[in-house]
């Protein structure tokens, strides 16, 4: 067990049965989903022999493979991250993790012996364990969701080069470093050519494609090598589809308008998104020190409006890490301040045409706020409840990120009903 | 349970099993099936299925063609939210009412993928498939008006107009 558990953790927050009574608006499977991506999972011996490893998605732990994650009995993903069990830098002041337990043949979510509600492991696609021609299995070019599928184009974040400049909760800066200037730094553009061949034959199975990747400021001009990467990432994935455009996402550093032009024009691309992180500009340059520094806060918002011009209202989102804002010692030390901001911030965004998602933050190990802790569920399901209200006030549609193409934001998936 | 099957054929049904013939009749698609259900701000959508099946366990899967359809929608709030759907089954002779409980929304992993496959074949190719909704039936009732009207008047033998018992006033 890495995390370290606060055991009075339950006595200072609302339970989840609490929450789910103070919100009956909202759907108890978003409040699970919520939860358990704040939480995390443990799996019982008996769980992991339901595991079949030719039809399940798994990582291994250790020995063990592990789902890499769940599906609720609504179609709901939830994403839990699957740490190793890593000593070092491990998470502290936890909570307990649920359960994933076998009861009555059913695989189920519990909490205090309590069983919360039935689970399915996800299946991966047929393509994964194929190889491409380089012999590379498939599953490491193009990952995926239960329906979609996506790229990760570069594995390495240069904001990782000058020391002190990678976000404060972000685990990529110690897991990409291997990557860091090898051959495969960037994805194969003939390989992730090849899975799409194999995709293609799974018919029902995505509904979307979404790229994203550690950030390149090298260029011409700052960025432009990423632009060129994610060009390419797309004009392959492109070789599979009858028509120019197809749905799909790019989520990356924030391009310029020249750039954001480029990458409309070129390729399939349908929606973009660009992740503020952090809505509140000082904690912005505390937590995300080298994008603050490439591209200050006033900066991303100007590109993001240029975003929702050239993709189209709906078509453009931004995301945050929720929860860090009130990490120590310079967040908000009440919820309500912090809420106060994101809503106010939030609504100026979306009054200019751009749609708003939230991550659930999880304290990833080998982080810098690996000490850190996350605030209370109530705090995610107010958040959760703000954002999709502020997305109906200015109509902005959230097709382009729905439960389908995602399903890790929990104010999206309340605009099923 | 026997009673109320023997029962069916009478027009006098009322259970929580689906008679074999009903079931019979849904999955070779010569009964018309209409799905009810309540959603977000008590809207309440109805729709005739494009597919629906009856399996062993008596779970009928209602096939929702539409992802961004009212009914959809309000599929989701009921699973959600705990409400019940209803859905009538009508054939040549009889109409049955049936309630049920939503268990889950398959839409993703082999089993759906399959049951894709199914619906662009019986379809047609340009058919989506947004979702299987499987729903546990909790009861069946006979709604037909021949069936209705017998048991009204065994039930509620009050419950009429008073020229039905009135004197003739020509005999
Ligand atoms: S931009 Fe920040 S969060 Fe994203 S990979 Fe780089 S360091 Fe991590």
């Amino acid at each position: 067990m890495a995390i370290k558990v606060d055991k009075d953790w339950r006595k200072k927050e609302e339970s989840y049965g609490e929450i789910v009574k103070k919100y009956p608006t909202i759907s108890p499977f978003i409040i699970t989903q919520i939860d358990v991506q704040r939480r995390g999972v443990e799996y019982t011996r008996k769980a992991l022999d339901q595991v079949d490893k030719t039809i399940h998605q798994t990582g291994k732990v250790g020995e063990a493979d592990i789902p890499v994650s769940l599906l609720l009995r609504d179609g709901t993903s939830i994403c839990t991250s699957i740490f190793s069990e890593a000593g070092v830098n491990a998470p502290l002041n936890q909570r307990d993790r649920y359960l994933v337990d076998v009861v009555d043949d059913r695989i189920v979510l519990v909490d205090e012996d309590q069983v919360i509600d039935e689970v399915f492991y996800w299946e991966k696609p047929r393509y994964f364990d194929k190889l491409t021609s380089n012999g590379t299995p498939m599953g490491q070019v193009v990952d995926a969701r239960p329906q979609r599928f996506h790229i990760n184009m570069n594995k390495y974040c240069h904001f990782w080069d000058t020391p002190g400049h990678g976000c404060k909760y972000c685990g990529i800066g110690a897991s990409g470093q291997k990557f860091r200037g090898c051959a495969n730094e960037l994805v194969n553009f003939d390989e992730v050519r090849e899975v799409m061949q194999e995709i293609i034959k799974e018919k029902g199975r995505f509904t979307g494609v979404v790229l994203t990747g550690g950030s390149i400021l090298s260029g011409d001009e700052l960025l432009d090598d990423e632009l060129e990467g994610y060009i390419k990432t797309l004009q392959a994935v492109g070789t599979a589809f009858s028509t120019k455009k197809f749905p799909s996402q790019v989520n990356s550093t924030a391009f310029n308008e020249r750039q954001l032009i480029r990458l409309y024009e070129e390729t399939g691309l349908t929606s973009y998104t660009t992740d503020f992180e952090v809505f509140d500009e000082k904690l912005y340059q505390w937590i995300c020190p080298g994008k603050a520094h490439y591209l200050p806060h006033e900066e991303v918002k100007k590109r993001l409006y240029k975003a929702v011009e050239i993709f189209g209202k709906g078509q453009v989102n931004t995301g945050i890490v929720s929860g860090v804002e009130m990490a120590e010692p310079q967040g908000y030390q009440s919820e309500q301040e912090a809420l106060k901001m994101n809503f106010e911030f939030a609504e100026e965004l979306a009054s200019h045409g751009v749609g708003l998602k939230h991550d659930v933050w999880n304290v990833v190990p080998g982080s810098i706020f690996f000490r850190q802790s996350t605030p209370s569920l109530d705090y995610y399901v107010h958040l959760t409840k703000g954002f999709y209200e502020i997305m109906c006030k200015y109509g902005i549609s959230t097709e382009m990120d729905n439960y389908r193409k995602c399903g890790m934001h929990a104010s999206i998936n309340m605009d099923r009903i | 349970m026997s009673e109320a099957i023997e029962g069916a054929g009478m027009g006098e049904y009322k259970n929580n099993v689906i008679p074999e013939t009903i079931k019979k009749q849904v999955n070779d698609q010569s009964a018309v099936v209409v799905i009810s259900a309540i959603g977000k701000n008590e809207s309440i959508a109805s729709e005739v299925a494009v597919k629906a099946r009856i399996d062993e366990k008596d779970v009928l899967h209602y096939y929702e063609l539409l992802e961004s359809s009212r009914m959809q929608k309000n599929l989701v709030y009921s699973l959600w939210f705990d409400h019940p759907v209803t859905i009538l089954v009508l054939t040549e002779e009889q109409q049955f009412s049936l309630r049920g409980k939503i268990y889950k929304a398959l839409m993703a992993g082999y089993e759906f993928e399959r049951e894709y496959e199914d619906i662009l074949a019986e379809v047609d190719e340009d058919a989506d498939l947004s979702t299987v909704w499987e729903i546990e039936i909790k009861e069946v009732e006979e709604v037909s008006y021949p069936a209705g009207r017998r048991r009204e008047k065994q039930e509620h033998p009050y419950l009429m107009h008073m020229d039905h018992i009135y004197i003739n006033p020509e005999q």
